[in-house]
């Protein structure tokens, strides 16, 4: 299989203090493909991301991007070059109408100034009146319908809010998305829609996805491969199958005294 | 050596009086991990309290009796001490707990109103009182500074040194060696306090992290209560002290005194009592050697100085491992209340609704009430622009600026140096009086760098942390001026009026129509602003910072931009009011403009561009129009020791409170 890497993380460890949050994390992501990340709470999932993303620095170890070194770079730059994410804690700009947040998700794609945005040119406008129209459609791509585009993100409904971050994490034309537990506190049919909007991203769009989840159910549905992360070390990677039957990541889970009464 | 252990004396015991409420600010930093902004209004009226106590006890002339001191003494001190334990539990509820877990912002400029109300409350007190006469030096205009109420006497003539037969001519108070000994013993009770009581330890888990201290029982509302209780306390001990030994109240606005003691608190690291007792007293140490060495006219500079060094080291008041951990909180503020919203921007009749009332004013103004209000009006406008400036460093980009008039007085400054009359560097280098075509620019050039380098130094910086920065620096400057060869205290007068292009604007239509000019450029500017790839990055980054970056936008090239846009407008607007007004001073960085200007923008609703301009005029209309107006219908004054003018504090108190309780109010409605 002639696969494209698109992603590596080389070595990958973070500490704080004493804690080691994330411990020589090797993990390869190919171009396409849906990655699922999965480990109990506190794993260090999230810190993973944290360090992709460069809202932290590795303490140890390397990240590769299309080739290209990112490791230590700051955020902005990072997203420019393709990584887009979501956020466990949503985290939306609450006072700015969901339009607005998609538009900002966009920052790195549109070319206005500063001065141009006293003296607007023509540029300007065709360039801000051509975002809107992507922002919207965007919108409509997650399934936010274009009545909620004026909204605050404050006042839409939780689903919708998971759904806009998305939203706006699409609108750089990432080519990774980092999906930080987008079905946490969703109700069984709304993990299951947002599981198919996720598909469906891959499928239309053509986004390769890296998703954290905490339901094993939801990953082992649209991964390609899972990967565990357990105690900040990947305990164990492959098919979601394989993985689901692998006894340690059973015990991690579950926790020893469970793994030892299925043994 | 003499003179070094007289320093060393005298700086112990200013540092006492500073140490005690340094220990306050970090017994209360601890339960609300914000810095309390009120807390040296609170100090400062006690001490009103501790003169009026005694002053009805003891005798004003010849010694007290033996018992006439003992109860005195007991009594003023319970009395006092319980005053500040009081308004400071009435700061934690009006202040604190009404805004709790919505908005980091929301308690800071309430609290800064509270602090304004209390400054009034003290002055209004203290004039109330038969003996009050006032002082000779003003540098608010209508506030006296230092009035002469006395304390009486407590302590009697006794040099230590001198009783103990130690052969130096150095002296050493009685009142000295009270305070040396108080300061540390008052520090040392709390430090057991916090260390060996349940309460204490319910504060310290509070501080620790609130959340897990309310999950194994702590009592979050007692604990916090408590916390302000003691620094109320401590307050109240450190006011009464500075009474009875310098024997006149806290002259200058507990602001000062505030900012002295953040810096003492933040110097023995926020959150430790016995740190904050040293360095209180290595400030009194510092003061006292600059003072002697340097000029007392420098020392705050120093200490400003030093704050905001401290502040630069230190962010986030954590040690950079702990900072990392802010990034699982939930950051986002609910900053801008009630603000245009971009989309508004899109329909021209916005900008109209600003513009046609401000144009209007004139044509109806001059038939109705005579040339007379035309000066006021215009300068009116020039808050206009000051409010919309701070109305997109706040409003838009969510950085709260408590020293916005920092640029003010530059631009006035630069306005008076390139052309006033006799400026001996411009006769030589240029030879002729630059027109505004040069002026202008380089007043936006100069204030707009000087606003991208307050960016920088504050650009780590967490909220409140921020606020007293910029509120340090922009005294810092005032205090530059002021002693510096710029003018002196008195700054620079027979500025002339404003030219561009060549066209003198010497008549007050002219003048008129020139800040409307500048006023409609800024008002279609901001709208613009709002609906571009600029501005929604700046309203991301006062969202939520750590989203914005991981959507892409660099915060730190924006922070610059809002601060060079934002400043630079407070520049203009101290150039035109320099030439309009002909005169700049000192004065024109102070507090009371920076607070004046942001209760304007608070009122009407922070971020609204229409709210701002609403703002001023209500604002200076009551200020300048409606009081005075009141005033002359009473006729004679209502109040023998004070006019109504004088209760200005008050309104820029309300009006910054009540802003963000109505706010408080509206959002708990929508979102629940
Ligand atoms: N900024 C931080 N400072 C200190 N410890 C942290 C920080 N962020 C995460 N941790 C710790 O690292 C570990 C992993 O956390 P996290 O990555 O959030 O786990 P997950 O997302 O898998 O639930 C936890 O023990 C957490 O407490
Ligand atoms: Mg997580």
């Amino acid at each position: 299989m002639a696969q494209e890497v698109l992603l590596e993380a080389k070595g990958v460890t973070k500490r704080f203090g004493g804690l080691t949050a994330v411990n020589k994390v090797d993990f390869v992501i190919y171009k396409g493909m849906i990655a699922g990340l999965i480990g109990p709470n506190g794993a260090g999932k999230t810190t993973f991301f944290n360090n992709m993303t460069g809202l932290y620095t590795p303490t140890e170890g390397d990240f590769i991007f299309n080739g290209k070194p990112i490791t230590g770079l700051k955020p902005h730059i990072i997203q420019d070059r393709g990584i887009s994410r979501t956020f466990q804690n949503i985290r939306l700009f609450g006072q700015l109408s969901a339009l607005e947040n998609v538009l900002v998700g966009m920052h790195t794609r549109l070319n206005g100034t500063v001065f141009e945005a006293f003296f607007r040119p023509k540029r300007v406008i065709h360039e801000e009146k051509r975002a809107r129209e992507k922002a919207l459609d965007l919108l409509d791509f997650v399934g936010l319908g274009r009545d909620s585009a004026e909204m605050a993100a404050r006042n839409l409904p939780y689903g919708f809010q998971r759904r806009l971050e998305i939203a706006r994490a699409l609108a750089s034309d990432p080519k990774l998305l980092l999906l930080d537990e987008p079905t946490a506190g969703m109700n069984p049919q709304e993990k299951k829609e947002l599981t198919e909007l996720v598909d469906h991203l891959r499928k239309e769009l053509g986004v390769t996805v890296l998703l954290i989840e905490h339901d094993m159910k939801v990953v082992m549905g649209i991964s390609d491969r899972v990967s565990v992360l357990d105690h900040g070390e990947k305990i164990a990677e492959g098919l979601p199958k394989v993985v689901q039957a692998n006894p340690k990541v059973i015990e991690a889970y579950l926790g020893t005294g469970a793994a030892a009464e299925g043994a | 050596m003499d003179i070094f252990i007289d320093l060393v004396l005298i700086g112990l015991s200013n540092g006492g009086i500073i140490a005690l409420n340094a220990v306050a600010v970090t017994v209360i930093y601890c339960a609300v991990r914000t810095l309390n902004l009120a807390h040296g209004d609170v100090y400062a009226l006690s001490s009103v309290m501790t003169m009026v106590v005694l002053r009805n006890i003891l005798p004003l002339d010849g010694p007290p009796s033996w018992s006439q001191l003992i109860i005195g003494l007991i009594v003023s001190v319970i009395s006092t001490i319980i005053f500040g334990m009081v308004f400071s539990m009435l700061i934690e509820f009006l202040g604190f707990r009404l805004f709790r877990g919505q908005s980091r912002l929301a308690p800071i400029i309430a609290t800064l109103g509270l602090s304004f109300m209390l400054y009034q409350l003290a002055l209004v007190w203290r004039k109330l009182l038969p003996t009050f006469s006032a002082g000779e030096h003003r540098s608010v205009p209508g506030v006296d500074e230092l009035p002469r109420d006395v304390v009486p006497h407590v302590f009697p003539q006794l040099d230590v040194f001198q009783a103990l037969g130690i052969n130096t001519t150095s002296r050493f108070d009685i009142k000295d060696l009270f305070i040396i000994v108080c300061a540390p013993i008052a520090a040392y009770l709390v430090h057991l306090l916090l260390n060996h009581t349940k309460i204490g330890r319910s504060i310290r888990a509070c501080a620790q992290n609130s959340l897990a201290a309310q999950m194994v029982g702590v009592n979050l509302n007692g604990a916090i209560r408590a916390a302000f209780a003691i620094g109320g306390a401590l307050a109240g001990i450190a006011a009464f002290i500075f009474a009875i030994t310098v024997e006149r109240p806290v002259a200058n606005h507990g602001a000062q005194s505030g900012l002295i003691a953040f810096t003492a608190a933040i110097l023995g690291g926020i959150g430790n009592p016995i740190g904050a007792l040293a360095s209180g007293m290595l400030i009194g140490m510092f003061a006292a050697f600059s003072d002697y060495l340097l000029d007392g006219r420098w020392t705050p500079a120093l200490i400003y100085l030093l704050l905001v060094g401290l502040l630069m080291w230190r962010p986030s008041g954590l040690s950079p491992e702990e900072r990392v951990s802010d990034l699982s909180q939930q950051t986002s503020d609910v900053v801008v209340l009630n603000a245009t919203r971009a989309s508004a921007a899109l329909r021209p009749s916005a900008i109209l609704i600003n513009l046609v009332p401000l144009a209007l004013l004139y044509p109806l103004i001059v038939p109705l009430i005579g040339e007379y209000y035309l000066p006021v009006v215009n300068s009116f406008l020039i808050y206009v622009v000051l409010a919309l400036g701070l109305t997109i460093l706040l409003g838009f980009a969510g950085v709260l600026d408590v020293g916005y008039a920092l640029n003010f007085a530059i631009g006035a400054y630069i306005m008076a140096y390139m052309t006033g009359p006799a400026m001996a560097w411009r006769d030589q280098l240029l030879g002729f009086v630059p027109d505004g075509l040069i002026v202008f620019p380089v007043i936006i050039l100069i204030t707009g760098c000087l606003g991208i380098v307050k960016g920088w130094i504050t650009s780590r910086m967490r909220i409140d942390y921020l606020a007293i920065a910029t509120l340090a620096l922009s005294l810092m400057m005032r205090d530059i001026l002021k002693n510096s060869g710029a003018g002196g205290v008195g700054g620079f007068s027979a500025i002339p009026p404003p030219t561009l292009f060549g066209v003198h604007f010497n008549n007050f239509t002219m003048q008129y129509l020139l800040v409307l000019g500048l006023v409609a450029i800024i008002v279609i500017g901001s709208y613009r602003l709002l609906n571009s790839r600029t501005g929604r990055a700046m309203a991301a980054m006062r969202e939520d910072e750590y989203a914005a970056q991981s959507s892409g936008v660099n915060v730190a090239f924006y922070k610059s931009v809002s601060f060079f846009i934002g400043d630079s407008i407070a520049g203009l607007a101290g150039g035109l009011y320099a030439s309009m007004l002909s005169f700049a001073e000192p004065g024109l960085a102070d507090f009371q403009v920076s607070v004046m200007v942001l209760s304007m923008v608070a009122i009407g609703g922070i971020g609204n561009i229409t709210g701002a301009v609403f703002g001023v005029f209500s604002i200076m209309g009551l200020d300048r129009i409606v009081i005075p107006f009141i005033q002359s219908l009473m006729g004679e004054q209502p109040f023998v020791q004070f006019t109504l003018r004088e209760l200005n504090f008050l309104l820029f108190g309300l009006a910054l409170y009540f802003s963000v309780f109505v706010s408080r109010r509206f959002k708990s409605k929508t979102e629940n």
